[in-house]
């Protein structure tokens, strides 16, 4: 069972502590795009970043969305 | 941990179940995506008096209405460049790709963003992993980039397997054969028409690819001719390499179906990126395991322009995953890609796919390259002609191969005559990407 906050694959299965620490990233890497104070360096890097995490979340059912709201 | 055969093995193995739960997952939020944000995508649910909401199980998806590529069409003529289409802002975009224009119509024109472009990637990586592509590969792409999309995820799908991956961009052939031996390619992505244009290349520079190249695997796309048994035994034998069938189109932006190490000639769905529906092209109405039909593909990937029920025009098989024994949970096209809804032509009440003829002719091996040219005789009989070009080695077999090709075209078409001509040496073009073999010359036929 999965505690009501907990959060969960997008198929409801708990995360291990390793999907835990992937979201967090992506998570993460999502907020930080956002800053408009970064670099220009910072700023285009991260959003590659951002592509790739989403790709791994995608792919290991982790989180499913459109992300265009963060120029990616 | 022993390496892994599957890219994404929790999903690739996933029970059908689940698969079925996460696609409805991912069918719900990308029609309220299109809905939200593709004024086109909306239009079109209104008509059809389709909302997301309606989203309560997968057969609901059949509420929501097929799209052609000729609606596409017109919505881009309508509203240059892109139409209504697009769900995202066009400054978003870091790619701008065209459809190749096999038809002679204006190419479609799709935009990617970084998102979709890594995930365009990805799916090649399903395809190229399953096949046995790893990092120690150096995989050559016979391929001349451009806007055409072709093999663009392929190489950036190299990239991120790790493998060193070499662009032969604007090379001549000759080039390429040189090339790619010189450089040890152990992989090399191609059309299945190119590689045996390749193959004749490097027999005119006295390269036996099979003995002087370290290739062994390649990758196949563009065409149906990967897994047809005949032209497959050809490039096989000729590379001394195995081969793997992997499908795409740019509406979509990459391939949906590959051949795993597994199989001998049957491609995986990608099933968690893809929900692929196999219906009659006529009644639109869905068909079962085993019988042909109309391919209907919906993407969970790229989202700038989202696609939900294409009609493809892809005719396939459609059969269980079980039919492979690798794994897999995601079900198979039997044969792949086995022709085009618009490909077949009715000659004196037979039906003929240029498929089929490719088939037979790939059967008599002096044959080099072939033409198919479809003519209307006293303005009422129908004729069909294969104009044939031997191979050097072979011209004076003609004799005897123009009969014995033309009994089995007959035999394979219902006795349907064909006649068999012979083109001078170099009278027949030859083609690097999508093959255009076949020439209707009949008045009023499109």
């Amino acid at each position: 069972m999965t505690a009501p906050n907990e959060p969960t694959t997008v198929l409801g299965a708990p995360l291990s502590p390793q999907e835990r620490e992937i979201l967090g990233l992506y998570e993460t890497t999502k907020r930080l795009v956002l800053d408009p104070e970064l670099p220009p360096c910072a700023a285009r890097n991260l959003r590659v970043s951002l592509a790739a995490l989403w790709q791994v979340v995608n792919d290991l059912g982790l989180a499913y969305e459109p992300l265009y709201e963060y120029g990616v | 941990m022993a390496e892994s055969p599957y890219w994404n093995p929790r999903y690739e193995t996933l029970p059908r179940a689940d698969l079925e739960r996460l696609q409805l997952y991912k069918l719900q939020r990308m029609a309220r995506w299109a809905w939200e944000r593709s004024p086109f995508m909306r239009r079109r649910f209104e008509q059809a008096g389709f909302h997301p909401d309606q989203l309560r199980t997968l057969d609901d998806r059949r509420r929501i209405p097929f799209l052609t590529k000729q609606e596409w069409m017109d919505e881009q003529a309508r509203r240059p460049l892109f139409g209504e289409l697009l769900a995202n802002a066009p400054e978003h975009a870091i790619a701008y790709h065209t459809t190749s224009g096999t038809s002679g119509r204006t190419p479609l024109r799709v935009l990617d963003s970084p998102r979709d472009w890594n995930w365009i990637s990805e799916m090649w990586a399903y395809g190229f992993w399953g096949f046995g592509v790893r990092p120690a590969d150096i995989v050559y792409l016979a391929f001349g980039y451009g806007t055409f999309i072709g093999f663009w995820g392929a190489h950036y799908c190299c990239q991120k397997i790790g493998a060193l991956t070499i662009a032969s961009g604007g090379m001549t052939s000759e080039g390429r054969v040189k090339q790619l031996v010189e450089l040890g390619a152990t992989t090399v992505c191609l059309t299945p028409t190119y590689a045996l244009r390749l193959l004749q290349v490097a027999r005119e520079l006295g390269i036996d690819l099979a003995r002087d190249s370290r290739v062994d695997k390649l990758v196949l796309s563009g065409e149906p001719g990967a897994n047809i048994p005949a032209v497959r035994r050809l490039i096989e034998e000729g590379w001394g390499a195995r081969c793997s069938d992997m499908a795409g189109m740019t509406e979509i932006g990459t391939i949906m179906i590959f051949q795993c190490r597994d199989s001998a000639d049957s491609t995986h769905i990608i099933e968690d990126h893809f929900l692929e529906e196999v219906i009659n092209p006529q009644t639109g109405e869905p068909v079962g395991y085993g019988e042909v039909g109309e391919r209907v593909v919906t993407s969970f990937g790229r989202a700038f322009i989202p696609l939900l029920r294409y009609r493809s025009g892809d005719l396939v098989v459609r059969v269980p995953h079980t039919d492979c024994r690798c794994g897999r949970t995601f079900d198979l096209y039997k044969g792949g890609i086995i022709g085009r809804v618009d490909d077949m032509k009715v000659i004196r009440g037979t039906n003929v796919f240029p498929s089929a003829v490719e088939a037979i002719v790939r059967e008599h091996a002096e044959i080099d390259e072939f033409q198919i040219v479809l003519t209307r005789e006293e303005g009422i009989r129908d004729e069909i002609t294969v104009v044939c070009e031997l191979r050097p080695d072979c011209e004076h077999l003609w004799p005897e191969v123009q009969p014995r090709l033309a009994k089995a075209l007959a035999d394979g078409h219902e006795n349907l005559r064909f006649n068999v001509e012979r083109a001078a040496r170099g009278q027949l073009p030859r083609f690097e990407l999508k093959a255009r073999r076949l020439v209707d010359r009949r008045e009023y036929v499109r």
